[in-house]
C-alpha cells in the first residue's frame, strides 16, 4: 500500500512535464503568421513612397506599374527637382522653386525650439504643484485640468486674432508661442513626478537643498523619463501639426510657411505623372526627421504612451 | 530695553518677510511663465473668440467692435438667414459625423484585436508592435503623397489605375460614388471617402494599439489562473476577464478617438483639398463634397482671403459650436475615467482620516 502511493507521487509530476513540453503553442503560431502578414501589407505604402521618390519621370509616365524597383534604375531626378529646382526639359511645370530650405528651417525651430521651451517651463509648474506646498494649490491645478475639456480649435481662432494685433504675424515665433501654454503636457509630466518618493525631497529640504537645488539634483534625474518622453511628443506633434502653421501664414508670403503646409501645397500642385515623384520626395523629406527620431527612441516612446494611457 | 524690543520684533518681521519671500517668492518664479502663457494663449483667446463671434470683428480693424445681434449664430442655425452657408454648415457636420460613426468602430475593435495577438507575446513581438504603430508617425502629407500616387487616375499614372484597369472608377478624386435623397435633401457620396477612409484607417489608431495592448499586460495574471481553474474556455476568459480588465483603456480610446475624428481636417485638405466641388455650394465656405467642420472652420479663417475678411466671425461662431460640441464629449469622458474610490485609494483615505483623529 505504501510502495503503491509512493509511485503516484512520484509518476504525477513526470506526467505533467511531459506533457507541457510537447504543447504545441497553437495560438502563439496563429499569431505570429497574421501579425507577420498584417505587418508586411502595413508597411507596403513605405516602400511605396521610396520608390516611387526615386523613379524618375519618364518611368512614372510609362512605365508606372513598374516600382520594385523602377524600369530603368533609381535616380535623384525628384529629389533635384525638389531642392534645386533642376527640372528637366520635357517636364511641364508652373513653379520654379519652393523654398524648402527656408520650411525646413521652420519646421525645425517650430518642433525643436518650441519643444524645449514648454520642458522647461511645463517642468518647473509640475515640479511647483507636486513638491511645493502653496495656497489654492489644488484649486488652480483643478481649474488648469477642468479646460482640458476646451478643444485647441475653440482657442484656435482667437489666437489667430490676438497673435496679429500683437505684432507677429510676420514672425515664426508665433509658432510656437501659443503652445506653451498647453496643460496637457504639464499634466504628463506631472503624472509622472508624482512616483518620485516624497521622502527624497522632504529629506533634501531639511537638509536646507533651496527648490532650485532640489530640481537640478534629485527631481530632473529621476524624473528624466518624463521629460525625455513629453519632449519626443512635442517633436512629433510640432513637426506634423498642420492646422495652426497654415492657419496663421497660409494665406501668407511661402517664406513662412513649416514643411507641412508647404508639402501639402506641392502635393496639390503636382498630381501629373511629371511631378507625382516631387510629392513622394517632399514626402520623404518631411518623414525622413521623424523617422529617425522614431526608429532611435523606438522604445521610449512606445513605452511613454503606454504609462501615460495606463496612468490617466 | 525698549530698543531691544523694536531690533526684536524687526528681525521677526524681517525674517518673516524673508521665509515668506522664500515660500512664495519660487513658487511665483516657476509658475509665473506658464500661468501667463496659459492665461495669455488659452483663456484670453477662448473668451476672444467668443467676443468675435457674437460681434461685428473685422481682422484689420480690431478694437472697434459692435454687438452684432447673434448674426453669425443666425447665419449657423436659421435656415432662412443664409440657405447656402447653412446647407454648407450642416452638410459638413454630416460628413464629419457619419465618417465618424464608420472610423471609429473600426480604430478602436482592429487594435485591440492586434493587441490581443501581440499580448501571446510571438517570436519578435517587439518588431511587430514597432512596426504596427509606424504609419501613426508619418506626418499627414506625407502619408498623403504616398495615397496620391495610389488614387490617380490611369492617364496620370495613377498605381491602382495601371495595376486594376477595371476597378473602381476612373477618376477617384471626383467621381461621386452613388447618391441618395433625404427628403428633398440630395446626399451625396464622393469616391474621395475611400482613399480618406483608407489614410484614416492606415495611420489612425497606432496610439489606441500602444494603450490597448499595455493595458492587456497589466491585466494580473491571477484572474487568469482563477479562470483556468474554474475551466472557463479562451473565448469566456476573454469576454470576462480581458475585457472588464482593460475597461479604462477602452473608454479612453473610445473617447481621444471620437474627439480625433470630429477634427478631421489633414486627409481632406492634403488629398482632395475639401473634395469634389458641390456645383450648389462652389462660392460658400466648406463647399466640397467630402468637406468637414474643420475644414469648413479653416476654409474661413486661414485658406481663403476673400472669406477671412468677409465671415471672420462665422469661422469663430463655428468654432465654438463645435467647442461645444467636443467638450460635451470630453466632459462625459472625464466623468467616465475619474477616479472612482476603490481599494487602495479608500484604504488611503482611512489611514489619514485615522491619523486625523
Amino acid at each position: 500500500m505504501e510502495s503503491a502511493q509512493l509511485v503516484v507521487n512520484f509518476a504525477l509530476p513526470e506526467k505533467e512535464k511531459t506533457r507541457k513540453k510537447f504543447k504545441f503553442p497553437v495560438f502563439k503560431t496563429i499569431s505570429f503568421i497574421f501579425l507577420l502578414i498584417f505587418c508586411i501589407l502595413w508597411i507596403s505604402p513605405f516602400f511605396i513612397m521610396f520608390f516611387g521618390s526615386l523613379r524618375g519621370h519618364y518611368d512614372a509616365q510609362y512605365f508606372p506599374s513598374e516600382l520594385f524597383p523602377p524600369h530603368s534604375g533609381l535616380t535623384l531626378e525628384n529629389f533635384k527637382m525638389l531642392l534645386l529646382g533642376e527640372y528637366p526639359d520635357d517636364i511641364v511645370h508652373n513653379t520654379t522653386t519652393y523654398p524648402i530650405w527656408n520650411w525646413f528651417i521652420n519646421s525645425c525651430f517650430s518642433a525643436i525650439g518650441g519643444t524645449l521651451l514648454y520642458l522647461i517651463i511645463a517642468s518647473f509648474t509640475a515640479y511647483t504643484f507636486v513638491f511645493v506646498d502653496f495656497k489654492f494649490r489644488k484649486y488652480i491645478f483643478a481649474f488648469l485640468i477642468a479646460t482640458l475639456v476646451i478643444p485647441g480649435t475653440a482657442t484656435s481662432v482667437g489666437n489667430q486674432s490676438f497673435v496679429y494685433s500683437i505684432g507677429l504675424n510676420n514672425s515664426i515665433l508665433a509658432l510656437i508661442i501659443p503652445g506653451l501654454g498647453g496643460v496637457y503636457g504639464m499634466y504628463l509630466i506631472k503624472t509622472f513626478f508624482e512616483s518620485i518618493p516624497k521622502d527624497l525631497v522632504e529629506s533634501a529640504k531639511m537638509d536646507g537643498c533651496s527648490n532650485i537645488s532640489i530640481f537640478a539634483k534629485i527631481v530632473f534625474p529621476l524624473g528624466k523619463t518624463a521629460i525625455y518622453v513629453q519632449g519626443l511628443f512635442g517633436f512629433m506633434g510640432g513637426w506634423n501639426d498642420l492646422v495652426w502653421p497654415q492657419m496663421l501664414f497660409g494665406a501668407k508670403d511661402n517664406h513662412l510657411w513649416t514643411l507641412q503646409v508647404g508639402m501639402a501645397y506641392i502635393i496639390n500642385n503636382s498630381k501629373t505623372a511629371d511631378l507625382i515623384g516631387t510629392a513622394l520626395a517632399s514626402g520623404v523629406i518631411c518623414f525622413l526627421p521623424v523617422l529617425v527620431v522614431y526608429l532611435i527612441a523606438q522604445n521610449k516612446i512606445i513605452e511613454g504612451m503606454a504609462t501615460a494611457g495606463i496612468k490617466r | 530695553m525698549e530698543k531691544e524690543v523694536i531690533l526684536e520684533e524687526y528681525s521677526r518681521k524681517r525674517s518673516k518677510a524673508i521665509s515668506l519671500f522664500k515660500k512664495y517668492g519660487i513658487v511665483v518664479l516657476f509658475l509665473a511663465p506658464f500661468m501667463i502663457c496659459f492665461i495669455l494663449f488659452f483663456l484670453y483667446p477662448f473668451f476672444y473668440g467668443i467676443w468675435i463671434s457674437l460681434t461685428n470683428f473685422k481682422l484689420e480693424a480690431p478694437g472697434v467692435e459692435t454687438w452684432n445681434d447673434f448674426r453669425w449664430y443666425k447665419f449657423l442655425f436659421d435656415k432662412t438667414s443664409q440657405p447656402l452657408l447653412f446647407e454648407s454648415f450642416w452638410r459638413a457636420v454630416g460628413h464629419t459625423i457619419i465618417f465618424s460613426i464608420i472610423m471609429i468602430p473600426l480604430a478602436v475593435l482592429v487594435p485591440l484585436f492586434l493587441a490581443i495577438l501581440i499580448n501571446s507575446k510571438p517570436v519578435g513581438y517587439k518588431v511587430f508592435r514597432c512596426l504596427i504603430y509606424m504609419p501613426s508617425i508619418i506626418p499627414l502629407t506625407a502619408a498623403g503623397s504616398i495615397f496620391t500616387l495610389l488614387f490617380l487616375p490611369e492617364q496620370t499614372s495613377g498605381l491602382l489605375a495601371t495595376l486594376f484597369p477595371n476597378f473602381g472608377p476612373k477618376e477617384w478624386f471626383l467621381e461621386s460614388m452613388f447618391t441618395f435623397n433625404i427628403g428633398d435633401f440630395t446626399v451625396d457620396v464622393a469616391w474621395a471617402w475611400i482613399p480618406i477612409f483608407l489614410m484614416c484607417f492606415w495611420g489612425g489608431w497606432g496610439s489606441n494599439f500602444i494603450i490597448l495592448s499595455a493595458g492587456l499586460q497589466n491585466v494580473p495574471k491571477s484572474l487568469y489562473e482563477a479562470a483556468d481553474i474554474d475551466g472557463c474556455s479562451k473565448l469566456k476568459k476573454t469576454l470576462k476577464v480581458t475585457i472588464p480588465g482593460i475597461k479604462g483603456q477602452l473608454v479612453l480610446c473610445l473617447f481621444t478617438t471620437i474627439i480625433g475624428y470630429l477634427g478631421l481636417y489633414g486627409q481632406n485638405y492634403v488629398l482632395v483639398t475639401g473634395g469634389p466641388i458641390n456645383p450648389a455650394l462652389s462660392s460658400m465656405p466648406g463647399g466640397g463634397k467630402t468637406s468637414t467642420i474643420i475644414y469648413f472652420i479653416q476654409d474661413i479663417v486661414a485658406n481663403n482671403t476673400n472669406f477671412k475678411a468677409t465671415l471672420y466671425g462665422l469661422g469663430a461662431a463655428a468654432s465654438i459650436v463645435f467647442a461645444i460640441i467636443v467638450g460635451i464629449i470630453s466632459g462625459i469622458q472625464m466623468y467616465c475615467t475619474r477616479d472612482r474610490k476603490t481599494g487602495n485609494k479608500i484604504s488611503e483615505e482611512f489611514k489619514s482620516w485615522k491619523a486625523l483623529n
